[in-house]
């Protein structure tokens, strides 16, 4: 019984192995970021109603006002 | 609304529709963000001739109603294209997308060109996660 449980240990480390290798014949590549960021809130308005009658509101800049 | 960094600097974002709990907010609170992406790219052999294909998914949630503002987005993105063409003198080679287009690209790695077969089917996958919350600062 435990020949058979090393035999198959042997399979699978053998298969696995091989599995690596054809993994590692053909070209691959990996990257990732990661990116943090914090601000603080310092000031805000509601929406206001839109001058358009097609808009239910604008979003914050008035369509006929510079930023 | 408008926010200010850690390097000083300004600048004003306009919440979208699907923005809840914006009453909540008050000058001072903290803005918190993470984004990851990862991008990975790997050549497998095609015996069963598999045509390229894309698919995505997404997954997206936000805080309570009554809670401090906050959302997390998770999407990803499966790519595959087929080898159509290797040029080991001119460094390039050809992938065929699910659109069926053809483009030709330089390899940055002329190893990789060795290593790889026409009909080979290129795997990209492109993951990317973005969490936001908003904390008042001293609130447990």
């Amino acid at each position: 019984m435990k020949f058979q449980i090393l035999l198959l240990t042997l399979a699978l480390v053998s298969t696995l192995a091989v599995a690596d290798n054809h993994a590692a014949s053909k070209p691959a590549i990996a990257a990732s970021r990661k990116i943090n960021f914090s601000a603080e809130i310092i000031g805000g308005r509601p929406a206001e109603p839109s001058c358009d009658p097609a808009q239910p509101r604008w979003r914050g800049v008035h369509p006929h006002r510079k930023r | 609304m408008t926010l200010r960094n850690r390097a000083g600097e300004e600048f004003t974002l306009t919440a979208s529709d699907e923005m809840r709990n914006l009453a909540q907010l008050e000058p001072g609170d903290a803005v918190l963000g993470e984004l990851i992406e990862e991008v990975s790219i790997s050549v497998h052999a095609n015996p069963e001739g598999l045509d390229p294909a894309a698919a995505a998914a997404s997954l997206n949630g936000r805080a309570k109603a009554g809670s401090m503002p906050g959302g997390v987005l998770v999407d990803e993105a499966v790519i595959t294209a087929v080898v159509e063409a290797i040029d080991l003198e001119t460094n390039t080679f050809k992938l065929r997308g699910p659109a069926g287009n053809v483009r030709e690209f330089a390899a940055r790695n002329p190893e990789n060109l060795r290593r790889a077969a026409v009909g080979d089917l290129v795997v990209i996958t492109i993951k990317r996660a973005l969490g936001v919350v908003v904390e008042r600062p001293g609130a447990d």
